[in-house]
């Protein structure tokens, strides 16, 4: 999950410890609905998958978005 | 992007630009889907081009919208380039004391200038890259816009809803540039078209040609030009294109 983690930093701009934790979008004040789909893209980019559209809409999480990088990689 | 098998919706290609580029994308062997409110318009266009498939809508309607890009998807499993041409021009100043009934801007004029040349652009967009987001669909947005974006005397509404044209072409650059997907608009000058020819007295155009530092209006086919050259260069992104011979309003 290093790389999902390293995501988060470059894009969410939350530290490395942060990005340890289960933050959501609420808590992130810079994960908006743009940057959001930024993140999906960087994520599709870096583990080769493409989610669709009801994942998309679930990963407003860290953890959700781990647990579904995880179904689509294991 | 090659044009060659791309797959391409133009509006308004019932007639004038839309017409032309339908015919010459076409040609150079893309797969269009034309769209226009004129239903015989559309029929003329297959008759000179049974490749080119017709669309019958109105871009101001978005059921209609939502309806015309759903099928269209369908049928050509996806779309790589949206051209929103579809427009109409109406002249009216912001007062005219000439009009003793009533002097101020029609406010039917402004409704039906913005409801096709911007909620139009803004129906058929959200429509196609929605579609184009979920099918990963990569490759760009083309709007038409006009110098008059630049604001142009007696033209409230036509200026306004072209220069939020070019203010849409700039937020979808930057927004959907993660996708994929460029976001380019034309500015045309005044044009050797039909519409030029309705909207101005022949005086009027005069008038701009004499103020164009190439002194003639511009064709259809130079506009058309314009639309490959973007379509071609995926470096393109969030910019318009200026084709107005030089003159600056």
């Amino acid at each position: 999950m290093d790389k999902v983690n390293d995501i988060l930093v470059g894009i969410l701009k939350v530290t490395p410890d942060e990005a340890l934790k289960d933050l959501g979008m609420a808590d992130v004040a810079t994960w908006d609905s743009l940057s959001h789909m930024t993140l999906i893209v960087a994520i599709e980019d870096k583990f080769s998958i493409q989610l669709s559209g009801d994942d998309i809409a679930d990963m407003i999480s860290f953890d959700a978005i781990r647990k579904t990088v995880l179904k689509y990689t294991q | 992007m090659k044009i060659e098998g791309s797959r391409v919706i133009i509006t308004g290609a019932g007639s004038g630009f839309g017409r032309q580029m339908a015919l010459r994308l076409s040609s150079l062997g893309a797969r269009v889907a034309a769209l226009d409110l004129n239903v015989s318009a559309l029929e003329s266009l297959v008759q000179n081009d049974p490749t080119i498939q017709s669309f019958p809508c109105n871009v101001s309607n978005p059921v209609e919208v939502e309806k015309s890009v759903e099928m269209i998807f369908s049928k050509l499993e996806g779309v790589d380039v949206l051209v929103n041409n579809a427009g109409i021009m109406k002249n009216a100043p912001l007062v005219n004391f000439l009009n003793r009934e009533d002097r101020k801007h029609p406010l039917g004029v402004w409704d039906d200038v913005i409801s096709i040349n911007q909620s139009g652009v803004f129906y058929m967009s959200r429509a196609c890259v929605d579609r184009m987001i979920a099918k990963r669909c990569k490759g760009v947005i083309i709007n038409i816009s006009s110098i008059a974006a630049q604001g142009n005397a007696g033209q409230t509404a036509y200026s306004a809803s072209k220069a939020a044209v070019e203010a849409m072409t700039k937020v979808w650059a930057k927004e959907l540039g993660a996708f994929g997907i460029r976001s380019v608009a034309i500015a045309p000058g005044f044009m050797d078209t039909a519409g030029t020819a309705n909207a101005l007295e022949e005086k009027m155009l005069a008038q701009w040609i004499e103020k164009t530092p190439l002194r003639r209006t511009g064709s259809i086919d130079e506009v058309v030009k314009a639309v490959s050259f973007i379509i071609d260069n995926d470096f393109l992104n969030g910019v318009v294109i200026p084709v107005n011979g030089g003159l600056v309003l």
